[in-house]
């Protein structure tokens, strides 16, 4: 897997926006706005996987779906290989999805359960032009190879197949089209430990075939890890903080990703994290659990200033009314955080705290 | 199977299962989702049952607690909860012991409350279902629960219905319900799996603070080694309906025995893994429980088996310090192959 840091981005997302109206009343009126999406940009240069994670709710689907204008997009652009996709139509439109496939979470329900697997996967042939039956079987013949299923399978129905060989009738039916670009929403999150490595493995087998470009959108973020080159932290619809995943893990600078980071638990005992109750020991090995309190806040009615700012365990008075700028911190690392970066940092600096809203 | 010399005195154990095997009677045959399965767990200690979906350790879970509808039916095998058989139970029996001396959280913390009672009354219910109190002291006591299980305003979050609340909220109103009777012994069926990480540490973090001040027992089932490494002192892993593995939480994750075991921890992406390395799989999926094999359930799947293996089912070998292990390769009594075979 090479990733070419110099070269053009494959694909560019500028100031994406997507709010979904909330209607109610009695004449249906748009009452208010779910903010899934506010602010979004990043790009995804060729050869890379760029990871996006975050909780649910935070909008990392629904930048997929957008990208892909499966969902149309309120404001901001995406160009695909210098060509602004939101601008396209028709037939261009249409070339162009070849280019850029998903791979979807559920294997159960993103399958038509009344059609052959093989139909299935060679679908997009068809709707592609290409008549030729033959040929059309042949090369599901061919993808279902690839991704390790056998050919006879190619009669039967989605039902009789496990969650782990649904998964692979996904990815044969995404890379079919020899696409460029495919965006995997949570692809390994609805499947048994033992299978998920099998599917992980597959999708970097495939990439390095193929020189596949991957969004991996997940919220494992030790999958995340595994998978990506970079990654984009999403907290309520913004990206928080982005950067190359071994300088994200080494050196997390955002107060969310560091939470999130320290809430992970690790498959080894003698890691166990400590919490305050039991800190008193002091005791070797453990990381520190940061332990963020309350709920993620509806994108209804989002925080104003830092979206943050109502669970976060450094903000002060300026995070309530400023939202903070994305701002290189240090080279190539990106975070939007008055204490970390950016043009507020002074301010923040003679800002007085907010009240403790954290157990360390 | 009979109580080994490594088991702890009979005082200490909250939960006993012995030989427990629940099986579904459906129309394509018998589904053998549990096929005899042992383990103890003392007063203050966690249990983690884990394994893949399928394996039987919800079935397990809901056996014990004897709610186990046709097709399905407990078998064999004995549960005892502090010396009482609850398999010898009248219904009437069970149902002043389920939620009372023994009680369960679910998964789904959505779909295991009544969406049209507050979530103080049906706290509160269970209180006055177990308990000789007024309805008034009932609901002080449901408001103490709420309040005990961090969730802030407790008097007004008393009125809430559970749509009202979110998924963290309602896994703490699910716990307070189950602990309003002071358990001996909890079981948490996946607590935390459709909760987001940084509330499953809120969560986590909330159950071993009450199990510390309860001294309850708690059986903890996950498919989540991460979960498990926090949370547990003891672990069995479950196969196709058996536990394959049993090992205090340090042996398990340092030095697992059964092959399944050691696939398991070595296929999981950790924070650790390194990110240019193949991840390790175990081929293959797990046997369809209405056609197991007669040997051992993991061998097709296994990098070590061997003739004896596709013959006969391995039985649980006592390693000593409290390791039982369910491998032909660990049983000094079964011939192993000539090292040509074995590759």
């Amino acid at each position: 897997m090479s990733v070419n840091g110099g070269a053009d981005p494959l694909l560019t997302v500028k100031n994406l926006v997507k709010y979904y109206p909330v209607r109610g009343g009695l004449l249906y009126r748009t009452i208010a706005e779910v903010r899934a999406v506010d602010d979004v940009s990043f790009d995804v240069r060729p050869g890379e996987t760029f990871g996006l994670v975050g909780e649910s709710g935070c909008g990392k689907t629904t930048v997929g779906r957008t990208i892909l204008r499966l969902t149309p997009a309120t404001k901001g652009s995406v160009s695909f290989e210098g060509r602004d996709l939101f601008a396209m139509g028709g037939s261009d439109l249409k070339r162009l999805r070849r280019d850029m496939q998903i791979i979807f979470q559920d294997p159960y329900s993103s399958l038509d359960p009344r059609m052959p697997v093989g139909e299935i996967v060679g679908e997009g042939l068809l709707v592609h032009g290409v008549k030729n039956r033959k040929e059309r079987d042949q090369r599901v013949q061919e993808v279902m190879a690839r991704v390790g299923l056998r050919g006879q399978y190619a009669r039967r129905y989605p039902h009789e197949f496990s969650g782990g060989q649904r998964q692979r009738i996904g990815i044969a039916r995404a890379l079919i089209m020899r696409p460029k670009f495919i965006v995997c929403d949570e692809p390994v999150s609805a499947l048994d430990v033992s299978i998920q490595s099998q599917i992980l493995n597959l999708l970097r087998d495939l990439q390095a075939e193929f020189g596949l470009t991957y969004l991996f959108i997940a919220h494992n973020l030790a999958v995340v890890k595994y998978i990506s080159n970079r990654i984009g932290v999403m907290y309520l619809g913004r990206i928080v903080e982005l950067a190359e995943t071994s300088e994200l893990f080494a050196r997390p600078l955002h107060p969310y990703t560091q939470a999130l980071l320290s809430a992970i638990p690790e498959p080894d005992p003698d890691r166990r994290m400590m919490f305050d109750t039991n800190a008193t020991t002091g005791a070797t090995g453990g990381r520190r659990r940061i332990v963020l309190t309350g709920d993620v806040p509806s994108p209804i009615n989002p925080p104003s200033g830092c979206h943050f700012h109502t669970r976060c365990p450094v903000a002060r008075a300026i995070c309530r009314h400023t939202a903070p700028p994305f701002s290189e911190a240090a080279s190539r690392h990106h975070v939007a955080c008055h204490a970390v970066a950016g043009p507020h940092q002074a301010e923040y600096s003679a800002s007085p705290a907010l009240t403790g809203s954290l157990t360390r | 199977m009979t109580a080994t010399a490594s088991d702890p005195p009979a005082d200490e154990v909250m939960l006993r299962v012995s030989g427990l095997r629940t099986h579904f009677f459906t129309a394509d045959g018998v589904v053998r989702a549990v096929d005899g399965v042992d383990f103890a767990i003392r007063r203050g200690e966690t249990l983690g049952l884990v394994g893949e979906s399928g394996c039987g350790k919800s079935v397990t879970s809901l056996s014990v607690m004897r709610l186990i509808t046709p097709p399905g039916r407990v078998v064999e095998g004995e549960i005892g909860l502090e010396g009482t058989n609850l398999l010898a139970l009248s219904e009437e029996e069970m149902y002043s012991i389920r939620g009372n001396r023994v009680s369960m959280i679910f998964q789904e913390p959505m779909t295991s409350l009544n969406p049209v009672f507050t979530v103080g009354d049906q706290i509160s219910e269970a209180i006055l279902t177990h308990e000789k109190v007024s309805a008034e002291q009932a609901k002080k006591r449901a408001i103490e629960m709420l309040g005990l299980v961090g969730i802030p305003q407790p008097q007004q979050r008393y009125n809430a219905y559970p749509h009202e609340l979110s998924g963290g909220m309602r896994q703490r109103v699910m716990i307070a319900m189950a602990l309003s009777c002071s358990p001996r012994v909890l079981i948490a069926d996946e607590p935390t799996t459709a909760l987001d990480v940084t509330i499953q540490a809120q969560i986590l973090e909330l159950l071993k603070d009450l199990k510390e001040r309860t001294r309850m027992a708690l059986l903890l089932i996950t498919h989540d080694l991460g979960v498990v490494a926090e949370m547990c002192d003891h672990v069995a892993v479950m196969y196709a309906g058996q536990i394959v593995e049993q090992a205090d939480i340090h042996n398990l994750f340092k030095n697992p025995k059964h092959p399944y075991t050691q696939g398991l921890l070595a296929s999981i992406p950790t924070l650790a893994t390194q990110t240019d390395t193949r991840l390790n799989v175990i081929q293959g999926t797990v046997p369809n429980l209405l056609r197991l094999p007669p040997g051992c359930r993991f061998a097709a799947r296994c990098p070590y088996a061997w003739d004896t293996c596709l013959e006969t089912n391995p039985r649980l070998i006592d390693l000593g310090d409290g390791r039982r292990v369910r491998c032909h390769v660990h049983d000094p009594d079964v011939p192993k192959p000539a090292p040509a075979v074995a590759t």
